[in-house]
C-alpha cells in the first residue's frame, strides 16, 4: 500500500495520467475502424469560391478615395470661385469588383468653419451638385433625402469592371451664399454708415460622396440587411419599395 | 437564477430552430454513380473534371448535388460513403473569414422513397469556438465509411447535399475564399440479398419512432474483431484517470482557497476539451434606424434625446426614424429592448452599424450618439456561438446602485457596446462603455460610474441694510432621486476648476471608454469584488498568454500544440521510468 | 502528513502545468470572430472649397450744394455689381446724374453702376487697394416756399451684389442679375437747406 502511494504520489504519475486520460477518451469516443471495401468510386469533389467585391468613385473620369480628394481640380490655379457658374463635375461610380453589384450613392453637402465644425445655419441648398439620369438610371430615395442629403440607387445591375452612367455632371454655388449678411450702423456726426458683412465670407462648402455596393445573389435580402432598405430586384432591375 | 435558465433555455430553442432562408440563389448538380455487370464502380464524372469545376457563390446561396445510386449489377449490392470537408472557406490561405455560419444537409433516400437524414443542422460554423472551423464542423461523423442501405439489382438510391452560406453572418472576410468538399461511394457484394429490417419496439411491443435528425452511425465495414469491450475500457480508465488527475487538484484547492480560479479554469477548459457546443432656420438632421432582416423594432428602442423638439414615428416595426434633432443633440438608443427577435430564430442581436458599413464588431456604432449629420443605421445580427451573460451596473463612487442593473447575452468573443442611463444631477465616465465577453459571466462587467455634474455655483451678495452680510450662500441644486449627489461644501468661484481627481475633466464624459485597454481608468470603485483577486490575476496571466499565441497563424498553433504534445509523451516516458525506478529501488 | 502534503503540492503543479497548457491549447483553436453581412463594399470620397467672399461693401457721399455725391467702395475680395436709390418726401424731388454715364436708370427705379466693381487688390508690398465707383449725383430740389433751417430726409439706399454668371462663366449684366440674394441696404441721412 505504501509503494502504491508512493507512486501515486509522484508528480509524473498525475501528469501520465492526465495525458493518458486524455488519449483513453479520445480514443472512446472514435467508433470507426477502416474500411475494408471492395469497390470504389472515383472521388466526387466540390469546389465552392466566393470573389471578392469592390467599388469605386470617379470624378471626372479619374478614381478618387479619402477626404479632400474630391474638387481638387474643379478651379484652375488662381482662380476665384464665380458664384452660379457651373464647373464640371462628372461623377461616376465603376465597379472595380470580380462580381457583379448592385450600387447606391449617398451624397452629403454642408458648410464648414475655419476649424472644421459644420456650420448647421448656413444652406446645404446653396451647393447646387447638378444630378443627372434622374429617373432613367438613378432612382431618388425621397424618403432618405433630405436637404443635406441626397440618396440615389442605381436601378441596374453593374457588371464587374464596368461603369455607371454619371449621377451629377457639374457643381454650381449658388448667388444665394452672398444673402446671409451681418449688418453693423456706424454714426458720423448726421450721416450713418450701414455696413454688411457676408456670412458664408471664408466658410468652407463640403461634397461628400459614399458609394455603397452590395453582391448580385440574393441582392433583394442583402439590401435589406445591409442597408436597411426595401427594394425590389427583378431581372437585374432594382425598384425603391 | 431561474430567469438564467430560462434565457439559456430560450437560447437553446433558437438554437436548434429552423429557420428559412428566402430568396436564395440556388445551384443544382446530378450525377450518377452505377455499380455494373463488370464488378466496377462507373461515374459520368472524373475527379480531374470536378476538380475543375468550381462553383461561384456569394452568401446566401444554396447548392445542391444530387447523386444517383444505381445497382446495374446482378447482385444486391451494399453501398457506403464518406463527406469530407477537404478545405474550408475559413482555412484559405491569408484569409481572415470566421464567424459565418452554414446549413448543411446530407440525406440518402432509399429506392422505395424512404429518407435517411445522415446529418443536418442550420448552423454549422457560426461563432462557435470548435477546433473545426466552419463547414468542417458538419463532416465530422461523417468521414469514414459509413452504410447506407442495400440495393437490389436495378434499383437505385440518392444521396442529396445541400450547403447553403448563410448571408447574415457570411461577409466581407469570406472574399476569395474556397472551399473543397469530397463524396466516395463503395461498394461491397452481397451473394444472397437478404433485407433485414430491424424493428425497435417498447416492452409492450409497440413500434418506437426512430430519430430521423440523428446521425447514422459510423458502420464497421471491414474489420471483423469487436473493439467495443476495449472502446469502453479505454473510456473507464480514462475517466479514472482523470479522476485521479482531478483529485490531486481539488485536494491543493481545499488546502489553498485562492486556488479557486485554477478549479474554474480548469473545469472551463475540459468544458472546451469534450466538445464544443453547436451555438433652414437651423438645419435639422434625421436618423433612421432600420431592424433590417431578422428583427422588429418597438418605441423602447428610444432610451434617450436631448432634443425635446425631435419627433420620433416607429414605422411598421421596420424603421425608426427621429428627425429635427439639431447639431450635437444626443440620441441613445436601446436595441437590446427596442428590438424584438422572434423566439424561433437562429440570430442574434448584436447592436447596430452604419447602413452600408460592415457588420464586424469592431464597426458597431456607439448606442449613444452625437447627432452631426443624416444618418441612417441598421441593425446587425449573428449567430448564437457560445452566449455568456454580461451585466451592466449604474453605480456611484462608492458603490451604491443608481440605476437598476442590466443583463444581456452575446458570445464569447463579442464585443458590445453599452449605453449609459441618464441619471438626473449625475454623469458617467462615459457615455458608451465596450469590452470583449469571456466565457466567465462574473468578468463581463461593465461598471457605469456616475460623478455627480459639476455644478457651478456663482454667489451674489446682497446686502440687505440693517442685516448682518452672509458669510456664503447655500447652493440650489437640482436633487437627483437616489442618491442625490453631494453638494459641494462650499460655493466655488464660477472660474476656478473643481479640485477633484474623480471628477471628469470639463469637457464631460468621454464618448466611448473600452475596458479591454490595459490603461483604461474602468472605474474608482473597488468594491466587493476583491475577493476575486487572485482568480482575476491567474485568468488574466493564462489570457496574456493566450490572447498573442491566438493571433499566430495556423502552422506556428500547429507547432506549439506538437511541442505540447511532445513534451506529454515526455512526461509519459518520465512516469513510466519513474515508476521502473521505483520498483527497483523496493526490490533492492 | 508531511508526505501528504508534498504530494498535493507536487499533483497541483503538475496539474496547473496541464490545465495551463490544454487552456493555451483551447484559446490557440478559438476561432471566435467577428460576424459580417453579405458581401458589401463602399467607397467615400469628400472635398471642401473656401468661399472668399470679402466682408464688407461701404457708401461713402459728401453733401454740397443741395447736391448728395456717393461713392461705393468694394473691400471684398469679390467682384460685385452696385445700385442706389434715394428716397425724400413728394416736397422734395431728386434728380440723378453722373459725370461720366457710368450710372443707368434700370427699370425698378434703382440706378445701376453699368460695370463690375471688382474685389480688393493686394500690391506686393501688402497694401489692399480697395475699388471705387465714379460719383452719382443725387440732387435735391427744394421748392420755392422752403424756408432756411427746414429739415429735409433723404434717405439713400445702396444694394451690391456678388457678380454672377451665367452657366458657361460668362458675367451677367448688373440689371439681369438677381438681385434678391443682394446685400442689404446701406442708408444714409442728411440734407438740410
Amino acid at each position: 500500500m505504501k509503494k502504491f502511494k508512493k507512486i501515486v504520489s509522484s508528480p509524473i504519475t498525475t501528469a501520465a495520467a492526465f495525458v493518458l486520460a486524455a488519449g483513453l477518451l479520445l480514443f472512446s469516443s472514435i467508433g470507426g475502424a477502416r474500411a475494408a471495401l471492395t469497390y470504389f468510386s472515383e472521388d466526387y469533389e466540390t469546389n465552392i469560391q466566393l470573389h471578392e467585391i469592390g467599388i469605386t468613385l470617379l470624378e471626372n473620369g479619374q478614381p478618387v478615395e479619402g477626404e479632400e480628394t474630391l474638387l481638387k481640380h474643379l478651379l484652375e490655379e488662381d482662380e476665384v470661385l464665380k458664384l452660379g457658374k457651373a464647373y464640371p463635375e462628372e461623377l461616376h461610380v465603376y465597379n472595380s469588383g470580380v462580381i457583379n453589384e448592385y450600387i447606391r450613392v449617398n451624397i452629403h453637402k454642408y458648410w464648414l468653419d475655419e476649424n472644421d465644425e459644420k456650420i448647421p445655419e448656413l444652406s446645404p441648398g446653396l451647393i447646387d451638385l447638378h444630378l443627372v439620369n434622374l429617373g432613367t438610371d438613378w432612382l431618388l430615395d425621397e424618403n432618405a433625402s433630405t436637404e443635406e442629403r441626397t440618396v440615389l440607387y442605381y436601378n441596374k445591375l453593374l457588371n464587374s469592371e464596368n461603369g455607371t452612367v454619371p449621377f451629377a455632371d457639374c457643381l454650381t454655388i449658388k448667388g444665394g451664399v452672398a444673402s446671409k449678411v451681418k449688418e453693423t450702423r456706424q454714426t458720423s456726426g448726421i450721416y450713418t454708415t450701414i455696413t454688411t458683412t457676408y456670412e458664408y465670407d471664408g466658410a468652407r462648402f463640403c461634397i461628400e460622396i459614399k458609394a455603397d455596393g452590395v453582391q448580385e445573389h440574393n441582392a433583394q435580402d442583402a439590401i435589406w440587411s445591409s442597408w436597411g432598405r426595401r427594394v425590389t430586384v427583378n431581372n437585374g432591375a432594382l425598384s425603391l419599395d | 437564477m431561474k430567469k438564467k435558465i430560462m434565457a439559456y433555455a430560450l437560447l437553446a430553442g433558437m438554437l436548434f430552430s429552423a429557420s428559412a432562408t428566402v430568396r436564395a440563389e440556388s445551384h443544382t448538380a446530378e450525377s450518377n454513380v452505377s455499380f455494373t455487370g463488370e464488378n466496377t464502380l462507373a461515374a459520368d464524372y472524373t475527379s480531374a473534371e470536378m476538380n475543375d469545376a468550381v462553383y461561384n457563390l456569394q452568401p446566401g446561396d444554396d447548392i445542391t448535388i444530387n447523386l444517383n445510386l444505381k445497382n446495374d449489377n446482378p447482385s444486391a449490392a451494399n453501398w457506403y460513403m464518406t463527406n469530407e470537408v477537404l478545405q474550408a472557406l475559413e482555412e484559405t490561405a491569408g484569409s481572415s473569414a470566421s464567424g459565418g455560419a452554414y446549413e448543411y444537409e446530407l440525406i440518402y433516400t432509399g429506392p422505395d422513397g424512404s429518407q435517411e437524414v445522415l446529418f443536418t443542422s442550420d448552423t454549422v460554423g457560426g461563432e462557435n469556438s470548435g477546433s473545426r472551423v466552419g463547414l468542417k464542423a458538419a463532416t465530422s461523423g461523417l468521414e469514414d465509411y459509413l452504410y447506407l442501405d442495400t440495393i437490389a439489382p436495378g434499383q437505385q438510391g440518392l444521396i442529396t447535399l445541400r450547403v447553403a452560406l448563410d448571408g447574415e453572418t457570411e461577409g466581407n472576410s469570406y472574399q476569395n475564399t474556397l472551399a473543397s468538399l469530397q463524396m466516395n461511394f463503395a461498394v461491397d457484394t452481397t451473394t444472397v440479398y437478404n433485407e433485414t429490417i430491424t424493428e425497435v419496439v417498447d416492452e409492450e411491443g409497440n413500434p418506437v419512432p426512430e430519430n430521423s435528425s440523428s446521425r447514422t452511425e459510423i458502420v464497421r465495414t471491414g474489420d471483423e474483431s469487436n473493439m467495443l469491450p476495449f472502446i469502453i475500457a479505454a473510456a473507464v480508465s480514462g475517466l479514472l484517470l482523470l479522476l485521479l488527475a482531478i483529485l490531486g487538484m481539488k485536494e491543493r484547492r481545499k488546502q489553498k482557497g485562492g486556488m479557486k480560479a485554477v478549479t474554474m479554469l480548469m473545469a472551463a477548459c475540459l468544458v472546451c476539451g469534450m466538445g464544443q457546443k453547436a451555438e433652414a432656420a437651423e438645419y435639422t438632421y434625421t436618423l433612421r434606424l432600420f431592424a433590417g432582416a431578422q428583427g422588429v423594432l418597438s418605441d423602447d428602442v428610444i432610451q434617450r434625446i436631448t432634443d425635446t423638439g425631435a419627433q420620433v414615428s416607429i414605422e411598421n416595426g421596420e424603421i425608426c426614424v427621429v428627425s429635427g434633432l439639431h447639431y450635437g443633440t444626443q440620441v441613445v438608443f436601446d436595441v437590446q429592448k427596442g428590438v424584438t427577435i422572434s423566439n424561433d430564430s437562429k440570430y442574434y442581436n448584436k447592436g447596430f452599424r452604419v447602413s452600408g458599413e460592415d457588420n464586424s464588431s469592431s464597426k458597431l456604432a456607439n448606442p449613444s450618439i452625437k447627432v452631426t449629420e443624416d444618418q441612417d443605421y441598421v441593425m446587425a445580427y449573428g449567430i448564437q456561438g457560445e452566449t455568456v451573460a454580461y451585466t451592466v451596473n449604474y453605480l456611484d463612487g462608492d458603490g451604491n446602485v443608481l440605476f437598476p442593473p442590466a443583463t444581456y447575452y452575446g458570445n464569447v468573443g463579442d464585443k458590445p457596446v453599452v449605453a449609459y442611463q441618464y441619471v438626473e444631477g449625475w454623469q458617467p465616465q462615459a457615455y458608451n462603455l465596450g469590452k470583449t465577453l469571456v466565457a466567465d459571466a462574473s468578468q463581463n462587467v461593465f461598471d457605469f460610474i456616475y460623478t455627480p455634474v459639476p455644478t457651478e455655483v456663482t454667489t451674489n451678495t446682497v446686502v440687505v441694510p440693517g442685516q448682518p452680510a452672509p458669510e456664503g450662500a447655500a447652493p440650489e441644486g437640482t436633487v437627483p432621486e437616489v442618491p442625490a449627489p453631494p453638494a459641494p461644501e462650499e460655493p466655488v468661484p464660477a472660474e476656478e476648476d473643481i479640485p477633484d481627481e474623480d471628477t471628469p475633466t470639463d469637457d464631460g464624459p468621454a464618448d466611448y471608454r473600452d475596458l479591454d485597454e490595459p490603461d483604461t481608468p474602468t472605474d474608482n470603485y473597488e468594491g466587493d469584488r476583491d475577493g476575486d483577486g487572485e482568480e482575476g490575476m491567474v485568468t488574466s496571466i493564462i489570457e496574456d498568454l493566450a490572447t498573442p499565441l491566438a493571433l499566430l497563424p495556423t502552422p506556428a498553433k500547429v507547432g506549439i500544440v506538437s511541442a505540447v504534445v511532445l513534451l506529454a509523451g515526455a512526461g509519459i516516458c518520465l512516469a513510466v521510468a519513474a515508476l521502473r525506478k521505483g520498483k527497483k529501488k523496493n526490490e533492492q | 502528513m508531511k508526505k501528504k502534503d508534498i504530494f498535493r503540492k507536487r499533483i497541483l503543479a503538475v496539474s496547473c502545468g496541464a490545465v495551463s497548457a490544454l487552456a493555451i491549447g483551447s484559446v490557440l483553436f478559438a476561432t471566435v470572430g467577428d460576424a459580417w453581412s453579405y458581401f458589401t463594399t463602399y467607397t467615400r470620397a469628400t472635398g471642401t472649397l473656401r468661399i472668399g467672399l470679402g466682408s464688407q461693401t461701404q457708401i461713402e457721399e459728401d453733401y454740397s450744394d443741395h447736391t448728395k455725391h456717393l461713392v461705393v467702395s468694394n473691400d471684398s475680395e469679390q467682384a460685385v455689381y452696385v445700385r442706389a436709390k434715394a428716397f425724400s418726401g413728394s416736397r422734395y424731388p431728386l434728380s440723378y446724374s453722373s459725370a461720366d454715364g457710368s450710372w443707368q436708370e434700370g427699370s425698378d427705379g434703382y440706378y445701376y453702376y453699368n460695370g463690375i466693381l471688382p474685389g480688393t487688390v493686394t500690391g506686393e508690398d501688402g497694401t489692399v487697394t480697395a475699388a471705387v465707383t465714379s460719383e452719382l449725383l443725387v440732387r435735391i430740389e427744394f421748392p420755392e416756399d422752403a424756408q432756411e433751417g427746414d429739415d429735409c430726409n433723404v434717405v439713400v439706399i445702396y444694394e451690391s451684389v456678388l457678380v454672377q454668371y451665367d452657366t458657361d462663366g460668362n458675367a451677367l449684366e448688373p440689371w439681369a442679375a438677381d438681385w434678391s440674394a443682394a446685400l442689404i441696404t446701406g442708408a444714409v441721412k442728411g440734407g438740410n437747406d
